[in-house]
């Protein structure tokens, strides 16, 4: 017996301070992870092509459907899935310069993105990925950016795999990068219509008038565990003001329950 | 006795020099009850960041576009959730109910380009977080550029169509990346990331307009230079 709680105690020791090591290691918060931060470092080493460059840890994050360690440089920023490895989002500040004068037709600059995203992107050429929007959006003072978006689509229904990169107007620079990745858990057949999907969306947003109203079908990982397909409704119009108006309503295209987020 | 009475003035002095400190910069955070969506949540967020940041921060629910009009001109922070258009916010209040860049319909408005001679040079930053806050109108003129003429720091507005859900959670993100010493680029593009990823999409926030420095912060707490 005396042996037992020897045993025990000695067991309990061992979890405890790995689990002091666990928590040094990913940071502040209790964010489960399958890699080390020093992994997530060398992963964006390996994204940027610097072998060498200094990588620090700021924190981890807890996203609804996934973990993610923050690391940057003096002037980047990057996600990395505590799960997978995978370099999720990368933002470079240094971009920026010079990005307030628009040299670049969107054609080239959609050629730089679009091979970007296909060197960056794990999968990207073996998907049915699509460019769902293309724009300049004007950040004032903060520049200029050419934005392009990529989904995969998959019978109509919008994939958790999407790639999303800006540019800079002026050198044809990567400011941004965001690359989500997931595979399809459920089954992609709605059983709700996209009318009735419509008119759900309608009841809720009652005070938008002059209302246009576009929806797709669109897997979402609500949390780790959980996917779900929904009917993302987007009504746009305007207040009773006049004031512009935009609500996106979630509805289950399995129940045609209104999802909150 | 004298001993007593020193003592008292000392601590008299201390307490004057740290309360001083700590209330010396002001800031006013804005939401409303609108007939459709509710910002005061969002804004008493933001209320407590800008008080965690060291500035003595006042939460406005629901006032009228006067008494916000009234306040920018003492502010150190200003920062607005709720409707807007080009060239305009707006308050539920009926009657005087926006603020706009210029002088549109007089009496009815408070514009931006009516405070002149210096009354905005203490403001740090003036944020709009509101569909179109970031454009120009043929006549309510521009509220970021007007701000900026009349002293602000920087100001920042939106050029696109916001989802409320999605901006009311930007603008507690950008409040809180301000928090962490972050330039105020830095935490609007931050907040429109983790937008993205909380809320299943940017939702309008990635095209956030920023008027002045772009790379200033504001913590510690600060007035406008």
């Amino acid at each position: 017996m005396k042996k037992l709680l020897i045993i025990l105690t000695f067991s309990l020791l061992i979890v405890g301070s790995s689990i002091l090591v666990y928590s040094e290691t990913t940071g502040k918060t209790n964010v489960k992870s399958s890699i080390s931060v020093d992994d997530a470092k060398d992963n964006v080493r390996k994204f940027i092509e610097l072998p060498t460059a200094e990588i620090n840890f700021r924190t981890s994050k807890a996203f609804p459907a996934e973990s993610i360690f923050e690391l940057n440089t003096s002037d980047s920023t990057f996600y990395v899935n505590t799960k997978t490895g995978e370099i999720e989002y990368a933002r470079f500040d240094k971009s920026i310069q010079g990005s307030e004068s628009v040299k670049l037709e969107m054609s080239y600059a959609k050629d730089i993105a679009s091979k970007y995203a296909i060197k960056k992107y794990k999968g990207f050429s073996n998907m049915d990925m699509q460019l769902i929007f293309s724009d300049l959006i004007d950040h004032g003072d903060a520049g200029k950016e050419y934005v392009f978006y990529w989904n995969e689509i998959i019978n109509n229904v919008y994939t958790p795999n999407s790639v999303l990169v800006t540019i800079n107007p002026n050198n044809g620079e990567i400011i941004t990068y965001i690359g989500s990745h997931g595979t399809v858990k459920i089954g992609i057949t709605p059983q709700i219509e996209k009318e009735k999907a419509i008119n759900i969306a309608e009841g809720q947003t009652r005070n938008i008038l002059n209302q246009k109203i576009d929806a797709r079908l669109q897997l979402i990982n609500i949390n780790e565990s959980t996917q779900k397909l929904i009917w993302v409704v987007d009504v746009k119009g305007n207040w009773e003001d006049n004031t512009q108006a935009f609500s996106e309503i979630l509805v289950n295209a399995e129940n045609g329950e209104v999802i909150p987020y | 006795m004298r001993k007593s009475i020193s003592l008292l003035f000392a601590c008299t002095i201390m307490c004057m020099f740290f309360t001083g400190n700590a209330l010396a910069y002001t800031a006013y955070s804005y939401g409303t009850l609108y007939l459709d969506i509710d910002t005061r949540p969002a804004a008493q967020n933001v209320n407590s960041r800008l008080n965690s940041i060291g500035y003595s921060s006042s939460y406005q629910p629901s006032v009228s576009a006067a008494t916000a009009y009234s306040q920018m001109q003492n502010a150190n922070v200003w920062f607005f959730n709720g409707h807007g258009g080009n060239g305009y916010i707006a308050f539920y209040n009926p009657g005087y109910r926006y603020i706009t860049g210029t002088l549109h319909n007089p009496p009815y408005d408070n514009a931006i380009s009516q405070l002149t001679g210096g009354v905005l040079n203490d403001c740090a930053l003036a944020v709009f977080v509101a569909c179109g806050s970031g454009n120009s109108d043929a006549t309510m003129g521009n509220l970021l550029d007007q701000s900026q003429m009349n002293g602000v720091d920087t100001a920042l507005g939106f050029s696109g169509v916001l989802d409320a859900a999605k901006s009311d959670y930007w603008a507690q993100q950008f409040a809180y990346y301000l928090d962490q010493q972050y330039s105020i680029y830095n935490a609007a593009a931050q907040a429109a990331t983790d937008t993205y990823y909380n809320k299943f999409g940017y939702g309008g926030t990635n095209t956030y307009v920023i008027s002045g420095s772009i790379g200033a912060t504001i913590d510690p707490a600060r007035a406008g230079w």
